[in-house]
Parts: C-alpha cells; sequence; structure tokens
C-alpha cells in the first residue's frame, strides 16, 4: 500500500515493525543456541544465552511505549491499526519464546549437575530443530507478510505435537525403570514440554499474521496430535 | 456500535446526479440512510459529500445553475417533487452548518423563530415549553435558563452551535443534517456536540458531514466515503474503519497518497 502523507507515521509503524523483527531475531537466535548446546558439557554457552533474554525484555517494553505513543498520536486505521495491534501481541509471544528458551538453559545447566546430559539430549535436539525449523519459517513469512508460509507452519504443528508425545512417553518409561533419575527426568520432560509450547507460539504467530492480512481470525480447526 | 441491518430506511436515495452549470458534481449515487441512525459522509473536499447533504433539504435549489437528478425519497415522499415546499421540508429535515450562525437576537426568539413562523403554538405557554424543551435536548439548557433574553451571539461557539441545534429541532424534524458541525469548535465543545448527537440519535436520523475521520469513528453508525463525485464505499462505521472493501477507502482514512 501507498505511504503516508506524513512520513513520521510511516516512521512510527517501520520503528515498530523492526523492533518485532529484531525481538524475532534475539528469541530466535537464544533458542538456536540452548538447542544446540543442549548436550555441550560447557556451561558458560547456556549462561550467556539466560542473560540475552533480558535484552528481548527490554525491546519488548520499548515497543509497547511506542505502540501507545503511535495509537495516541496517529490514530491509525484499518491496516496501519492491525499493524500496530499484531506488532504489541508478536512482541508478547516473542518474549514468552525467550523465557522459554532460557528456561530450558536453567534445566540444561541441572542436568549437567546430575550428570545425565546424553540421555535424551538427540530426541530433544531433533524436536528442538522441528520448532527451530518453525520459528524461523513464521518469522519469515512475518517479515514478508506471507500468508501462504503463515499457514504452512500453522498446519506443521501436528508433527512437533506427535514427537512431543512420542518422547514424552519415551521419558516416563525411562523415568519408571530408573534409567534416569527423577531430578533430570522431570528437567528433560519440562525441557520437552518448553520446546512443544514454542511450536505452538510459532502457530500463534501464523494467527497474527493471517489477521493482520486479512483482517479476521483463521478459522479452520488446527490439526493437533 | 449496533449493527444497521434491520433498521428501517428513511432516506433512500437513487441515481442521484447534481450539477452546477456543466459540472457535474455528484454522480448517480444511490445510498439507503437507515432511521435513527448516525450516517457519516467522509471525503476529501470537493468530492460532493456537502453536495449531497444539501440534496436532502433541496439546499441546491438555492444555487444558480444547480441541477440535480435521480430520486430521493424519504418515507414515501419524493424530495425533488414540485409539489414539496421547500420551506415545509426544511422544517422536517433541519441542517447546522460548520459555523454556529445564530440570529442576532435573543437566546429565546433564536429558538422561537421556526416554531412561530411556522405556527407550530397556539399560546405563549406552548411557545415557552417548546423553547425550554429543544433547549433541554440540545443541552444548553442548564447554561442558559437564566438569560434567555440575552443576546445569541453573546454566548460561545460551542454554545451557539448547540443553540443552532436546539434551533434546528425546535420545529420537530426528523432528520438532522450537520455539516462539519464541530470544525470551529475545541475539543471540548466538540465532545459535547458528540454526546449531544449519541443522545439526538434516539430522535432524529442523523447525516454529519466530517473532515475528522475519529469524529466519523466515533459518533455514527454507517460511514459514506465519497471521491470525486461518487459513492465509493458504504458501509456499517467500524468495517469501513478498521476492514474497509475499497482500497482508495483505506488510502484516505489513513491518510496515504491514494
Amino acid at each position: 500500500m501507498a505511504e503516508h502523507i506524513t512520513r513520521a507515521f510511516d516512521d512510527s509503524l517501520a520503528e515498530i515493525n523492526n523492533m518485532v523483527l529484531s525481538m524475532g531475531g534475539l528469541a530466535l537466535s537464544q533458542f538456536h543456541g540452548v538447542i544446540d548446546a543442549i548436550d555441550i558439557d560447557d556451561t558458560t554457552v547456556l549462561e550467556d544465552l539466560i542473560a540475552a533474554d533480558a535484552k528481548i525484555d527490554q525491546i519488548e517494553e520499548t515497543l509497547n511505549t511506542k505502540a501507545i505513543e503511535t495509537i495516541a498520536k496517529w490514530s491509525p486505521f484499518a491496516e496501519d491499526l492491525r499493524k500496530v495491534f499484531v506488532a504489541i501481541k508478536m512482541a508478547h509471544i516473542l518474549e514468552r519464546i525467550g523465557d522459554y528458551a532460557a528456561n530450558i538453559a536453567k534445566r540444561s545447566i541441572r542436568i549437567r549437575e546430575d550428570g545425565e546430559n546424553d540421555a535424551f539430549a538427540k530426541e530433544l535436539k531433533e524436536a528442538g530443530n522441528v520448532a527451530r525449523g518453525m520459528l524461523v519459517d513464521v518469522l519469515d513469512a512475518y517479515r514478508h507478510l506471507d500468508e501462504e508460509k503463515a499457514l504452512s507452519v500453522w498446519n506443521s504443528d501436528i508433527t512437533l505435537d506427535k514427537m512431543h508425545n512420542d518422547i514424552n512417553r519415551a521419558l516416563i518409561v525411562a523415568m519408571e525403570k530408573n534409567k534416569i533419575s527423577a531430578a533430570s527426568g522431570s528437567n528433560y520432560l519440562f525441557i520437552l514440554k518448553n520446546i512443544e509450547r514454542i511450536g505452538d507460539f510459532a502457530t500463534g504467530i501464523s494467527e497474527q499474521i493471517y489477521f493482520l492480512i486479512n483482517a479476521r481470525q483463521i478459522e479452520d480447526e488446527r490439526p493437533k496430535a | 456500535m449496533a449493527d444497521t441491518a434491520d433498521t428501517p430506511i428513511k432516506i433512500k436515495a437513487s441515481d442521484v446526479s447534481v450539477f452546477y452549470g456543466d459540472k457535474q458534481a455528484l454522480k448517480s449515487v444511490s445510498v439507503d440512510i437507515p432511521a435513527n441512525t448516525v450516517t457519516a459522509f467522509i471525503g476529501p473536499s470537493g468530492c460532493g459529500k456537502s453536495t449531497f447533504l444539501r440534496c436532502f433539504n433541496r439546499m441546491n435549489d438555492v444555487i444558480a445553475g444547480a441541477r440535480v437528478e435521480g430520486s430521493i425519497m424519504m418515507d414515501d415522499t419524493d424530495l425533488n417533487s414540485p409539489d414539496i415546499d421547500p420551506v415545509l421540508l426544511r422544517a422536517q429535515v433541519g441542517m447546522v452548518f460548520q459555523k454556529p450562525n445564530p440570529f442576532p437576537k435573543s437566546i429565546f426568539e433564536n429558538v422561537a423563530y421556526g416554531p412561530r413562523i411556522h405556527g407550530l403554538a397556539s399560546s405563549k405557554d406552548e411557545l415557552d415549553h417548546i423553547v425550554t424543551d429543544s433547549l433541554k435536548r440540545a443541552g444548553l439548557w442548564s447554561e442558559v435558563s437564566d438569560r434567555l433574553n440575552d443576546k445569541a451571539t453573546g454566548l460561545s461557539g460551542g454554545q451557539q452551535q448547540r443553540l443552532c441545534i436546539a434551533r434546528a429541532i425546535a420545529v420537530s424534524p426528523t432528520v438532522l443534517l450537520m455539516d462539519e458541525p464541530c470544525s470551529a469548535l475545541d475539543p471540548i465543545a466538540t465532545a459535547v456536540i458528540e454526546e449531544l448527537i449519541n443522545e439526538l440519535r434516539q430522535n432524529y436520523t442523523i447525516i454529519i458531514v466530517t473532515h475528522s475521520m475519529q469524529q466519523a469513528a466515533r459518533v455514527s453508525e454507517k460511514t459514506a466515503y465519497f471521491h470525486l463525485g461518487s459513492l465509493i464505499e458504504h458501509g456499517e462505521t467500524t468495517q469501513v474503519f478498521t476492514n474497509p472493501a475499497n482500497e482508495q477507502t483505506e488510502a484516505y482514512i489513513s491518510g496515504k497518497i491514494g
């Protein structure tokens, strides 16, 4: 669509959009780093990744202030209004992704302390990579307002759900058979759940993209495992 | 605001065109105006919205060289029929202008003038009652009740505009036309008028021309967007401002270069 007559309005919307993209990039690289480091012995990487969360939180705060200022100043309508609204919601989702990634890192450190860092690393890495792929695609779909790509992510979450169910079962069996300690088992279960939730967040972003483009919610039921 | 789909139609305009000499100012506009609702006409200057508004009380009659084609039915009456007395029509279809234009008379006389010339009051008491009631409906009574004989021109701009609304409703119209009624008012006076419009909608069909998108979004249930004499989009206000069907409408309301 055409530019606004008032350039400062365009600048405000661009600034908000850039903050969403920055948060997306940071959340993605944080999650990416956490999944990569899930089985390495050196925990300093994980500690750095936990600290990285603060930056995402800080951008969200700035974005919210800017969004309120933009609504007050420019009274956006139609697509402009959806842009601001969706940005606020996206920022919230991305901030949550950062929290979940940090939580995975914290639990990974505890598993190391229990000396069981190899037990389910391979399975969790696989699931983590699927979630990471969804996140990469959905952030790309946001950047290019690609409805088809957003919907494809939305429909693909069932793969991650199935992986979650399988690994969850295997973890419980391992715990029952005392192959891993209850402490590590529960940390693995939480990590697994966090990865599965990040898949849900990716579908949440898909829904925001769909709304941004179509001014209505997705009406279909999302496929679930 | 409520959906207007089931509201009866007060005014039905079909293929209305207006010419000023050779120049066509309005191009075959058809629109249904629902009763007891607020309809906003928006669009850039010269788009035909005020011209169209003026068709509803035959104000174009007073412009030399103006010609109106098409039909405008209000209830069951054809407004362009030669049998219509424009003076009587204007009692039924009141108008409030951009700039408050009270008569240089007392507050009382401004409101009493219409009922008097239309013979609506048979006694002094009845006239007093009409004036009091109209000032109350226009939300002005508490501010002027103790100085009805003061000059109307001594009131503030916002009060003058409400006096003009009281003057319009004193002759019991069913339709109120408002042509940018707040453009000369400060934000407080504007808010008072908007609140008044919100109350008046229960008893009157209101059509408002406004250049303020926020005002159109706030006060109206239906919005019509005009561009270069054509009606581009007409729909529920919420829909027009959140998800307009037409790209030209979106460009206009969003302040974009169309």
